[in-house]
């Protein structure tokens, strides 16, 4: 055992202990006990047409936004000289950091029975209007949160490979789809099933989105089933079966997935490449360019034009306004720390801690990647109900409350996060490893002197992207309802919960607008962030 | 060093709102749960507070774990180790397990005055304000509403309606039980009538009057005095409420005071409050709903203008509790597409 082995571990037990800790508290709050969990109901009809909603909706819109986000990742890595290219992966960082009920919006206000296309359509004289609720709907909005979450992390796996292969291909001529064939391809495929988990997480545990245009009740997911279980029914133990049914369907179809995939090899690379293509992209891929603009940028259009209408003299007079933009930024700045910290030492203890086989380092992977996607499989609110039944009665609620919010935070965004850094710390290892080996460099030291100056792009990259995460995030938040505790997405929800619609799409504008705000400053920092 | 900055900044920010009970630990202190848009700078919350603790001399704590039914279920969690002296913003739905958890005091208040369309006798539970059910509709899309549920449930489907869903939503509720209320044995019938009409089932309240403000359907279950809030505070008289014939489900809203409370007399002070004229004015104008009791001032013109159901439609609560569950089963297979 050695130190980077033990850091790590602590990491492990730190965020694995909190999650379990939770799920203990929720089961032994059950009447029955452990052994009296309802867990035949997950054969009962309405379960399985859960699984079976879930389990189609999901691979469809992980196949959708995958099959999608490549030829946008291939644009954006063969032609890096045009206009307004550095803004577009900019932009693919913004749908995930907004909640979930203002993006519908945003989709309804373009493809909604009164959206801009039905309006079009009924312009040229067709009288017809769309209906996106349903399957239809739900895909929709999950291929907008996720293909541009799929294309950037395929953009900065490629930026990653080293130089040489590169320009190997570009002299050798390949262009088209031989390129693709010879180069891109195998480049990209290893990598996809590793992106493709991370996607389906977040579209197993998709609740508003599938509930708000899902058409009814058939289309349901577990966390809807868990949400109901703890709300309606109070009923802990069912919430806890239905919370551990998720678990193992995704960490099922995680291990298939690496089954496929393993992990993708991370070569060191920098992205000072030379240029393929000139400033003028040919007309094919700005049509290209232009199918994903209405796709991905419409609804934003549409949110910003919704939002410059609320009354700003007095939006910005409110105090709630500023205290919940504190509160907001306060939780994740501290959620972006404690994640960055987590996922470094992580990778410090997969990298430098362990030997290359045994049982101690099985054991480490799994709990590896267990925390770097499995737990996005657990609803933040089941962490919330456990720690709540744990903490009931304790002083301080709000300060408690605050806390649980940052480690659930902090928590959501690790998987984002090791993608970020794991990759530029074992490049790292690869480069520096003998010479700290050599200097007898180690622990503390080591970071001052060799990780911290190497990796200040990555740590600065994952620290926008953690923040990024936590401030759009709703589920920690809202469970412990502190009244001090009003971040903006909750402060968006209780204004248009009062009627006040124009001022939830002033503060959602405000909102994206502060991330987007973040994500530029993470890119001044790091020209290859996530 | 940025962050250890934002780490001092976030203890400075946390700190001082968890003592600030302990320094005022010579006055009474009140602590109330209620849902979160009671206590928002909108809502009742401020008004009352200022006005309440200018009697009592003690001050109010709010504490807002989320909506009605999040009150109900922090009181079942935390059980004996509560901090409540007073729950408020519950509703008649969620009265008979409230009622179950043991943990309520009779009100002993004076509920001579009320004035709901239903008699109220209960010894725990004191009503603050009440609404009705109602589907509002768009006049700009819609010139002749349905005048029936019934009419509503045979409509065509060329004008949806958006409701919510009766596992996480209040108003859900109120409409499953509407169509219980109105149709029996029926409802699971009626209910496969009306699928087609229906656009969507949002989780909450919120989604649902979004979807519908946002024109992208011309109906959705709300309260007759959704009305008002358009007319009063945005002077905008395009949303009405549809009047139905078989009349319309009540909704009453109600508090009581937790029996372990160190501050029993003072939380029933606060309950009398409630329905005094001072508060009973001050509640339809910031939460949006009707008084349960004459305020001291006239409500603002539009709520005279309001639909007034000529019967009110309400369940009793301990059959809702028992049989809940079995409705929705009933209505899950009927909507199901």
């Amino acid at each position: 055992m050695n130190r980077a082995l033990v850091s790590g571990s602590f990491v492990l037990l730190g965020f694995g202990g909190f999650t379990l800790v939770a799920l203990v508290a929720l089961i032994s709050a059950a009447d029955g006990g452990p052994l009296g969990l309802p867990i035949d109901r997950l054969a009962s009809p309405y379960a399985l047409r859960i699984l079976g909603f879930t389990l189609s909706q999901a691979f469809l819109s992980v196949g959708l936004s995958i099959l999608g986000a490549i030829p946008l990742a291939l644009i954006v890595i063969r032609y890096r000289r045009f206009m307004g290219r550095d803004w577009i992966i900019r932009l693919l960082a913004l749908p995930l950091a907004l909640p979930p009920l203002v993006a519908v919006i945003g989709l309804l206000q373009v493809w909604g029975r009164s959206g801009t296309v039905s309006d079009l359509l009924q312009f040229l004289g067709l009288d017809m209007r769309l209906s996106i609720f349903g399957m239809g709907g739900v895909v929709l909005a999950h291929v907008f949160f996720n293909l541009p979450l799929a294309a950037r992390l395929m953009i900065t796996h490629l930026e990653r490979q080293p130089d040489t292969v590169f320009r190997l291909a570009d002299q050798l001529g390949l262009s088209g789809w031989s390129r693709v064939r010879l180069l891109e391809a195998p480049l990209l495929l290893p990598h996809l099933p590793a992106v493709a988990g991370l996607v389906l997480m977040l579209c197993i545990g998709s609740f508003t989105i599938v509930l708000t245009l899902g058409g009814g009740p058939a289309s349901a997911t577990y966390e809807v089933a868990i949400y109901q279980a703890l709300r309606f029914d109070f009923d802990p133990g069912l919430a806890a079966v239905f919370t551990l049914a998720q678990l193992v369907l995704a960490t099922t179809i995680l291990l298939v997935l690496h089954r496929f995939g393993g992990a993708p090899d991370d070569r060191a690379g920098t992205s000072s490449r030379p240029q393929m293509g000139g400033e003028n992209l040919p007309r094919s891929v700005l049509a290209l360019l232009g199918v994903y603009g209405l796709l991905l940028l419409a609804p934003l259009v549409a949110l910003a034009a919704a939002g410059v209408g609320a009354e700003w003299e007095r939006l910005v007079l409110l105090p709630r306004l500023w205290s919940a933009t504190i509160t907001s930024l306060v939780i994740a700045a501290c959620s972006a720390c404690l994640s960055v910290t987590g996922a470094y030492l992580l990778a410090v203890g997969r990298d430098r801690g362990l030997a290359p086989r045994g049982v101690a380092r099985g054991l480490y992977m799994a709990g590896y990647a267990s925390v770097g996607s499995a737990v996005l499989a657990i609803p933040p609110i089941i962490l919330g109900a456990g720690w709540f039944i744990l903490l009931r009665g304790a002083a301080h609620q709000t300060a408690l409350a605050a806390v649980m919010v940052i480690i659930v935070n902090a928590l959501m965004a690790l998987p984002f996060v090791l993608r970020v850094l794991a990759p530029a710390h074992q490049a790292a290892m690869r480069r520096y490893g003998s010479l700290c080996a050599g200097l007898g460099l180690v622990g503390w030291r080591r970071f001052v002197l060799i990780d911290a100056p190497v990796l200040a792009r990555p740590f600065a990259a994952a620290c926008a992207f953690a923040l990024v995460l936590s401030v759009g995030d709703l589920g920690a938040a809202a469970i412990f309802g502190a009244y001090d505790l009003v971040t903006l997405p909750i402060l968006i929800l209780n204004l248009m919960g009062s009627y006040r619609t124009t001022d939830a799409a002033g503060v959602a504008l405000a909102l994206a607008l502060f991330v987007f705000a973040l994500i530029w400053l993470a890119d001044r920092i790091n020209r290859i962030s996530l | 060093m940025y962050l250890s900055r934002a780490i001092r900044f976030a203890v400075a920010l946390v700190v001082p709102v968890s003592f600030a009970g302990s320094a005022w630990a010579q006055e009474r202190v009140l602590t109330i749960y209620t849902y979160d848009s009671f206590i928002a700078d909108w809502g009742p919350g401020p008004v009352l507070t200022e006005a309440f603790e200018a009697q009592c001399s003690c001050t109010l704590d709010w504490v807002a774990p989320g909506d009605g039914v999040a009150v109900l279920n922090r009181l079942r969690f935390e059980g004996d180790t509560t901090d409540a002296d007073v729950v408020l913003g519950l509703d008649t739905n969620l009265l008979a397990e409230a009622q179950q958890t043991g943990l309520l005091a009779p009100h002993e208040t004076d509920l001579s005055t009320l004035e709901l369309p239903v008699e109220w006798q209960d010894e725990t539970f004191v009503p603050f304000d009440y609404g009705y059910f109602a589907v509002i509709y768009d006049t700009q899309a819609i010139e002749t509403p349905p005048t029936s549920l019934a009419e509503l449930v045979a409509s065509d489907g060329s004008q949806p309606l958006v409701i919510q869903d009766p596992r996480t939503s209040t108003p859900g509720l109120g409409f499953l039980l509407w169509m219980k209320a109105v149709f029996g044995d029926d409802a699971a019938e009626r209910w496969q009538e009306l699928s087609d009409t229906i656009l969507t089932v949002t989780p909450g309240w919120s989604e649902a009057y979004g979807l519908f403000t946002q024109g992208e359907a011309p109906m959705v279950l709300s309260y007759t005095t959704s009305p008002a809030y358009h007319m009063v505070v945005e002077e905008e008289g395009r949303y009405q409420a549809a009047a139905f014939e078989e009349g319309h489900y009540i909704q009453i809203e109600i508090a009581a005071a937790v029996a372990q409370s160190g501050e029993l007399d003072l939380a029933r002070e606060f309950l009398a409050f409630l329905i005094s004229p001072q508060a009973q004015s001050v509640i339809p104008v910031t939460n949006w709903m009707l008084p349960v009791a004459p305020g001291s001032e006239a409500l603002p013109e539009p709520f005279e203008r309001l639909v007034e159901p000529t019967q009110a439609l309400l369940l009793d609560p301990q059959i809702v509790a028992e049989r809940r569950g079995e409705w929705v089963d009933e209505w899950l297979n009927a909507v199901d597409r």
